[in-house]
């Protein structure tokens, strides 16, 4: 009987046990899918200047100055794509290399030090990686 | 991304936290502690393990620095220290001091300014490039030459000023442009005539793709792409049994648009350009790869040659020496390797592919049309 009882007492939770049980799922859970969401998630524009990275949602039209060691680089989100628009370098490749749409597309200014790319949309007929 | 370990630590912080609050609660048993503490265990174990570790292809971590004059970008998808890409950089960051045109006292400067003086004394990996090079020089029939250092500067290739030098200018340099006056002799390099130098351009790139894939490869990284300027490394499988996709550059699209791509693993590719730096003067486009023999940008119909190979720094010279050889010659000496595949786009957006490949290029964009 003893041994019964102390088996059931196993089970008795008390209402902190419950509480503690459920916050814990949701916690779990709720991490679980920020951390799961990270590579595939909305996308978004990545922009690195130097040690600052700057991330911005593709969705959602903006012009946006980043500073790098020339001057201002100036970067325009339209219609879901992100191109240079403006760069203080001379021969203004990064504008050249027009508009980013795709998972993984870049575009960089050389001279100015900042780099755009974008991240997050899923294309599975796409190449994981172009040579160019 | 090492934000996601960040999120991992959390919520299991949260646990600790939450277990060690209830715990204290006196409606709780000594025995119920005990069950609950199960509970949590299996939960600290199996919720992370649902939710993002056990996914086909691991989250990526990627790590990007400028060096040998473009963005290198590094993408590791097993889960590795962080610090791994860092002593990736240290590593390209040895190969460029070594190799750089424009920094002071390194062995490709020293050799140039030795030219005509005297043999310098360089590094090892300087002198496996210089040797590779040489090599392909001789297999390119002088198509592809790192002794093109003078006509490079003539024309401001690698300069924030580009531009058009006089016909004679041209002329005077080509003499000095010749790689079977650039001497060996034990581990120093001599160019044989004042006002030679040598430019490692077309080569170091794939050096330096094939170190850092050896180095991750050393440390135990197991799948891995590796994209320095457009030379590519694919390190291992996508994931198991399945391969990567190596995009093929459209020529006359924005980058990153291939117009197809080629199913591969534990390879390495890389594209030699018309489109990739030119500028105009007067209506004219230049591009940046000069024909050894003219002087002048190369101009024989083809627009972009891609070369496959398990070793980049090959890759690399190949596809700057078949852009200069043309369609023809170019794909003669494809044929002599074993080891070896290639694509040749055509300005008329034909496609031609070596015996290799026509079985997997697959062609995504209509536009161009595929040789047989």
């Amino acid at each position: 009987m003893r041994i019964i009882t102390s088996v059931k007492s196993l089970f008795r939770l008390g209402i902190g046990d419950i509480i503690a049980v459920l916050l814990t799922f949701a916690v779990m859970t709720a991490f679980g899918f920020i951390a799961a969401k990270e590579t595939s998630g909305p996308p978004r524009v990545i922009i690195e200047s130097g040690n600052e990275t700057y991330i911005y949602p593709l969705d959602r039209d903006a012009e946006i100055r980043i500073p790098g060691p020339l001057g201002d680089s100036i970067i325009q989100i339209e219609n879901n794509g992100v191109r240079f628009i403006d760069s203080p370098c001379r021969d203004k490749l990064c504008v050249g290399m027009g508009v980013l749409k795709k998972n993984r597309d870049w575009a960089a200014c050389l001279p100015n030090k900042v780099s755009i790319s974008i991240e997050g949309i899923q294309d599975e007929s796409a190449p994981d990686i172009v040579a160019y | 991304m090492g934000i996601s370990l960040f999120l991992l630590i959390v919520p299991a912080l949260v646990v600790i936290f939450f277990f060690m609050r209830f715990c204290k609660l006196p409606t709780l048993r000594s025995t119920s502690v005990a069950g609950i503490r199960i509970i949590f265990l299996a939960l600290f174990f199996i919720i992370p393990a649902l939710t993002g570790c056990n996914k086909k292809v691991g989250i990526p971590y990627s790590a990007q620095e400028y060096a040998l004059g473009t963005l290198c970008r590094i993408t590791l998808y097993d889960r590795v220290f962080r610090d791994l890409p860092k002593q990736c950089f240290l590593e390209v960051n040895r190969i460029e001091n070594l190799m750089s045109l424009s920094i002071e006292g390194s062995d490709v400067s020293n050799i140039n300014k030795g030219s005509g003086i005297s043999p310098v004394e360089v590094s090892r990996d300087t002198l496996d490039v210089i040797k590779t090079a040489l090599d392909f020089s001789r297999i390119t029939d002088g198509c592809f030459d790192i002794s093109i250092g003078p006509l490079i500067s003539l024309w401001g290739i690698s300069s924030d000023d580009p531009h058009v030098p006089e016909k004679t200018g041209i002329l005077e340099l080509l003499p000095l442009v010749d790689y079977s006056r650039v001497g060996l002799q034990n581990s120093a390099v001599y160019l044989e005539n004042a006002g030679m130098s040598i430019d490692l351009g077309g080569i170091a790139k794939g050096y330096a793709v094939d170190a850092v894939a050896s180095f991750l490869r050393k440390a135990g990284v197991t799948r891995a792409l590796l994209d320095f300027g457009g030379n590519i490394y694919a390190l291992g499988e996508k994931s198991e049994g399945v391969l990567w996709r190596l995009g093929i550059q459209n020529p006359y699209s924005s980058r990153g648009v291939s117009i197809g791509y080629i199913p591969l693993k534990e390879t390495s590719m890389v594209t030699s350009g018309k489109y990739e730096r030119y500028f105009i003067h007067d209506g004219t486009r230049y591009h940046h790869i000069i024909d050894p023999e003219t002087g002048y940008p190369s101009e024989n119909g083809i627009e972009s040659v891609t070369i496959i190979s398990p070793s980049s720094t090959k890759a690399d010279a190949l596809s700057t020496g078949i852009l200069v050889a043309g369609l023809d010659r170019g794909l003669a000496i494809l044929n002599r390797f074993d080891d070896v595949e290639g694509v040749i786009i055509m300005s008329d957006k034909r496609v031609y592919l070596t015996e290799g490949l026509k079985n997997l290029f697959v062609l995504t964009d209509g536009d161009f049309q595929t040789v047989e």
